[in-house]
Order: structure tokens, then sequence, then C-alpha cells
């Protein structure tokens, strides 16, 4: 069962008067319940997000260079075993993920914001980083 | 504000990778997605978090606003609230890892993890050892059940939700280092020894508190280290 499918699902439901759909796939069992409904425990609405904190922006980087915005710790593949996320001279596509930067655990994927190619990785992986340190060089 | 819903799924590869798909598609701050059984459950740098009936596993979608130098604040905020939780459903006793696994007698009983999408959106993942603790770990863990509470998963997602909203308004209205202040009343002594894996070996020095953005301070024998990243032993 495929997120694309769970989705779909959880559309239809959202989208119905139903409390409750099970469906069924391959030996898998997906059962979504409404919030509220048959299940006792309610959801606990969070309150509301708060408007934007007054941080200063990230100083701007020069062109081409595309840089972290916070301090923490750069990934270049998503798990140890796995193949980087971009090699050097790979063409990219805007939105295409580059790296995760950790900090206290909280993983922040970093993508690109045009299309380009990847001309030179400026960090290793496992690398502390500062904010506004340039991470890839992009053309 | 509409309300945000709970999904609750029999089986799930992750529901960090569900919670992703609803948090693109724009779902609200709150939203929530349980799962009995996952198949493909994570933890930190790809580990595998093991995920059979009986534990709680819920990614909750959270809409902190602000850039992403905020975003590692969350699992503190989560970690605190996740200990609350726990107290009270098998008493006080509840401790802090550095930075957000949940202890009871030394063992990890919760663990949790965070990613921050492009969007602003964070998914704070959340697993907890409830009726079953996993075999054959590098470290002591235990459960809800081992502590004889006779808790069951949803009792600890209504409890976790209720406390995350009580300390969501606190890191909002007080800011993180009210959060901080209340996570070091659960985290080790000033001056214990601790031991943390990086990726370049293991270093060990005795606890000098946290940085303002939460950081890991640690006096070594060659002077103060500040860590973001790392596995504290137990």
């Amino acid at each position: 069962m495929d997120r694309i499918t769970i989705k779909a699902l959880i559309d239809a439901l959202e989208a119905s008067d139903l409390a409750e759909l099970e469906y069924s796939q391959d030996g898998a069992t997906l059962r979504l319940v409404k919030a509220g409904c048959a299940i006792a425990a309610p959801a606990v609405a969070l309150p509301p997000r708060p408007p934007a904190l007054p941080d200063a922006p990230p100083p701007a980087a020069p062109p081409g260079e595309f840089c972290s915005p916070l301090y923490g710790v750069v990934h270049l593949r998503p798990s140890p075993n796995a193949p980087p996320f971009v090699q050097p001279g790979q063409a990219i596509r805007a939105g295409q993920s580059l790296c995760t930067v950790e900090a206290m655990k909280a993983f922040t994927e970093l993508r690109a914001e045009t299309d380009g190619v990847v001309q030179a990785i400026l960090v290793e992986s496992g690398q502390e980083v500062e904010s506004g340190q340039p991470l890839f060089r992009i053309v | 504000m509409a309300e945000a819903l709970i999904h609750r799924l029999a089986e799930v590869g992750s529901t960090m990778d569900a919670a992703r798909t609803l948090a693109e598609a724009g779902a609200l701050h709150g939203t929530a997605v349980s799962a009995r059984i996952q198949t493909g459950g994570r933890g930190r740098s790809g580990r595998q978090w093991l995920s059979p009936a009986g534990n709680l596993y819920v990614t909750i979608i959270l809409r902190p606003g602000g850039d992403a130098r905020h975003a590692p604040e969350l699992g503190f905020v989560c970690a605190l609230a996740l200990a609350e939780a726990v107290d009270g459903l098998a008493g006080p006793g509840t401790r802090l890892k550095w930075p957000n696994d949940v202890l009871r007698n030394g063992a990890k009983l919760a663990g949790i993890l965070l990613e921050r999408l492009p969007d602003g959106a964070v998914l704070a993942g959340i697993g907890v050892n409830v009726a079953l603790q996993p075999e054959g770990m590098p470290y002591p863990v235990t459960s809800l059940r081992a502590l004889d509470s006779p808790a069951e998963p949803e009792d600890v997602l209504t409890a976790l939700l209720a406390r995350l909203h009580a300390g969501w308004a606190v890191w909002q209205a007080s800011g993180f280092a009210a959060v901080l202040a209340r996570w070091r009343e659960r985290g080790p002594v000033l001056g214990a020894t601790l031991r943390v894996r990086l990726e370049t070996g293991i270093v060990t020095g005795s606890f000098a508190g946290l940085g303002e953005d939460g950081s890991l301070q640690l006096e070594t024998g060659t002077g103060r280290r500040t860590l973001v990243a790392g596995d504290v032993l137990l």
C-alpha cells in the first residue's frame, strides 16, 4: 500500500460522511477512523500557530552558493548506507533534496531553490556547519 | 480554527512518511498519524525502529512558524510533554536523555525524531514502548507494562496530546528558555559523566549544561565541547 493510495483513502474519508473506512490490499489492512468518532479519545486541538518569530533573515548568499539556514551537522546521504542525495556534476531540479542538517535530533531537509548543476560540494558528511555557511556551489 | 484530526492506521510503512504526505497536502497544525503496526519504522541515522502491535507509534504535524533555526526546540517541547504524560501513567520518576529520549530507571522508554519540511512544517515522530520492549537492543530498554502501568497506546496518545497542548502554550508564551529550564529538572545532574557517540568516535566528558539553543555542553580533558548531534550512551 503506497503513500498515494493512503492519501487518496484519507481524502475520500474526509470528504465523506463516514466515520470509519477499512481497506485491504495484498494482505495489508488500513483502517481509518475520523477523530471524535468511534474511538473514545478525541483529537486535542493544539493552539493555533503563532505568527512568524521575529528573526533576522540569514545573510544573502553569494550567487551560486547554497548555504545552511542553521547550525548543525550536515548529512549528505538520507541514511548511512544510502547513496548520496546529489553528486558533483549532477544536474538537479528545483525542489530536489540536497542534504539534511541535524541539530538536537531534528533533521531539516534542504532542497534546491532552482534548476542547475552541482558544481561542488563544499562540506563533508558529518561535519558541523554554521548558519549561513556555504554547502554547495550550484550553477 | 478547524479541528486537527488524528488519523489512526492499522498498519503503515512509517507514520513519518504518511504524515509527510499529509503535511505536503496542507494538513493542519496538530494533525497526528498513529499506527498499530509500522513495517518500516525508523530512528536516527536510518536505524530501524521495531514496531510490532502493542506500542505507540505516532507522528504529529507541527507548524511552528519562524525559520529553520527554531525547529530543534520542538524536540524538547515534545520530550517534556511525553515525560509528563508518562509520569501521569506510571508515576513520577521520568527522566530525559539529551536531547529527547525518555527514560525510566535508566532504560529507554521512548524516542523522538523530528523532520522539518521545506514549507516549515515539523514532523515529530514518537515511539513509546507501551506493552512491549524490543529484544536485543545495545542499550537497556523498558516499557510501561514493565513499570506496572496498564496503559494502552491510545491512553498514552491522549495524555501526550494534552501535555503537548499545554507545553506548546508555554513555549509560545515564555520562550525556549522556559522549556530548557523544565528539561534540566529531568536531565542529568551537572558534572555527571556522559559518553557520546559521534560520527568520528566516542567523546567522554562531564555534563556542563545546555546551550541556549539546546546544544549539549560537555567538559572534556581537552576543554569545553558544544555538541549538536550524537548519541548519549546509556
